[in-house]
């Protein structure tokens, strides 16, 4: 029993292609252990996971579509122009190897699929019970016709109406709703009630599977997307636009009041207390106007 | 054809002249690095990768592929990561010896993560089937209440309970779920998900075999795919 250390590069691989264009392309595996390993090589569709993380899921066996099964039978793994499904490597070894396959004849839509290695594991028969262990590492393909047009949306634009402090916490989802998968990017500007834009958030560049939906992110933050500061008081409107190749294909804007909660807090208490020194003075000089009167 | 006759030379001086504990030889080839003797096994230092020592072609910034027909791009252009996607397991195989019924088992597995770009990965797991000998298998665990499954987890504590169940470093302490299962027909479930380098988990397999179960050496095969996340 050893430890076992497995590398796949890159991680995943675009791919924009004409019909029958043969694709060769360099994928890198790597053992980083300090045993010799043997690998085996097999090839997986996904999709998209649904959990708008741009994570994937893999089918049960029996629901793997057949359209993906036939287009992988075409799909190989070469070594030096060999065929291979397994390789042998030695501690600290690399070795790239090439993706290597023929495009279909149409595209209507995209073919997504893992080149997966993992450690070759079998079993043996033993008087001991054993659970094997066998670590895969995956790189993900996608492939897409080229030339079509983005179908991308923002699905939804949400965050309170209205806010007692800042940053503003805005959530960003956009839909993929064409066949091929998209890169998306974009902003979202905050402008205050004058209409000057007072901050402004780049969103991350995100790879959207066909048909999936994506949350967006604050370029370099892990979280949501926040904007301004702590202390903002007025009514503020947010304009997000989402683009693709650079364009800008769809904004949308929403509105927000922020009021910060100390601060409507102090005002209430000033209010009551002017009011009631107010009424308290004005109770005097009432009563001061009555005593006048009857003195007369 | 001088490469048939020089390179079988190289290899019998090296083999019969040197002494192996002070040998350290390495061949470089197109696309591989062969390493020979001890010395010339790197050790790791606390980084998995070191930036300069997996320099393959391909392991490049913002590769963009232009050929006839199609356009690939390699990874992500503005990701400042350079790191291959790397999974590490403590171990290859989870012995649990022979186990005795009503003496409930536990092993630990852990798991090291290098995510291979800024956009993080998810790691799967699924077993071939059920732990199995000569016909026999265990079944898995349904845990206390008999509810838990490969998605939903729950506590299992009763000693009377028995199955394989797992663990992971993201559920409470003594709750556990089956694995998902591909003589069933499931699909592999994601157990954990992350972006740092060096990110880890460990697992917690428990087995437990009930009074009828044949003693006898019991054997399944549990894969764990990292995937990257798009």
């Amino acid at each position: 029993m050893s430890e076992i250390s497995l590398g796949v590069y890159p991680p995943v691989i675009r791919i924009k292609s004409n019909a029958e264009a043969k694709v060769n392309l360099p994928v890198t595996v790597l053992n980083n252990s300090e045993n010799s390993i043997q690998v085996t090589i097999t090839l997986k569709p996904f999709y998209d996971s649904g959990k708008t993380d741009g994570s994937v899921s893999y089918y049960a066996e029996s629901d793997a579509p057949g359209r993906d099964l036939d287009f992988l039978k075409v799909v190989k793994i070469k070594d030096n122009d060999q065929e291979i499904k397994t390789i042998n490597l030695y501690p600290k070894e690399y070795k790239t190897l090439n993706l290597d396959f023929i495009t279909p004849k149409s595209f209507s839509s995209d073919y997504y699929f893992s080149v997966v290695f993992s450690l070759d594991q079998t079993k043996n028969d033993s008087k001991e019970t054993i659970s094997y262990v066998k670590p895969s590492a995956a790189i993900n393909v996608l492939l897409s016709g080229d030339n079509f047009s983005s179908f991308a949306v923002i699905e939804e634009l949400k965050t309170d109406k209205v806010q007692f402090s800042g940053p503003i916490k805005i959530d960003l989802t956009v839909k993929n709703a064409s066949d091929h998968y998209e890169s998306i990017s974009g902003t979202i500007v905050l402008f205050d009630t004058f209409g000057n834009p007072v901050d402004k958030a780049d969103l991350s560049s995100e790879i959207i599977l066909a048909g999936a939906t994506r949350k967006m992110r604050e370029d370099g933050s892990k979280s949501g997307i926040d904007l301004g500061n702590k202390f903002m008081l007025g009514l503020y409107t947010a304009r997000a636009e989402i683009k693709s190749e650079g364009k800008i294909i769809k904004s949308q804007e929403t509105r927000i009041l922020t009021v910060p909660l100390i601060v409507m807090l102090i005002v209430i208490i000033a209010l009551f207390i002017i009011l009631g020194i107010t009424a308290k003075v004005l109770k005097k000089i009432n009563h001061l106007n009555i005593s006048n009167h009857k003195n007369k | 054809m001088k490469r048939f006759v020089i390179a079988p030379i190289i290899i019998f001086t090296l083999i019969f002249t040197t002494n192996s504990s002070s040998f350290a030889q390495v061949l470089e080839g197109d696309g591989y690095i062969l390493r020979l003797g001890e010395d010339a096994q790197e050790k790791t230092t606390g980084n998995l990768i070191r930036q300069g020592s997996y320099t393959p072609e391909a392991l490049q910034k913002n590769k963009i592929i232009y050929s006839k027909g199609f356009k690939a791009i390699l990874s992500y252009e503005n990701d400042l990561k350079n790191l291959p996607l790397v999974i590490t397991v403590s171990s290859d195989a989870i012995n649990f010896g022979e186990i005795k019924p009503g003496e409930p088992i536990t092993r630990t597995l852990s798991l090291k993560m290098i995510p291979g770009s800024a956009k993080g990965f998810q790691v799967l797991v699924i077993e071939d089937g059920n732990l199995k000998s000569e016909g026999k298998q265990i079944p898995p665990t349904s845990c206390d209440s008999g509810n838990c499954n490969q998605i939903l987890p729950d506590l299992w504590t009763l000693p009377l309970v028995y199955g394989l169940g797992y663990n992971s470093s993201d559920m409470p302490v003594n709750y556990y779920k089956r694995f998902s299962n591909m003589d069933l027909d499931e699909q592999p479930v994601s157990i954990f998900h992350g972006s740092e380098v060096n990110q880890s988990s460990t697992l917690t397999y428990k087995l437990n075999i009930a009074g009828n179960q044949p003693e006898m050496g019991y054997q399944n095969i549990i894969e764990y795919i990292i995937s990257p996340n798009l």
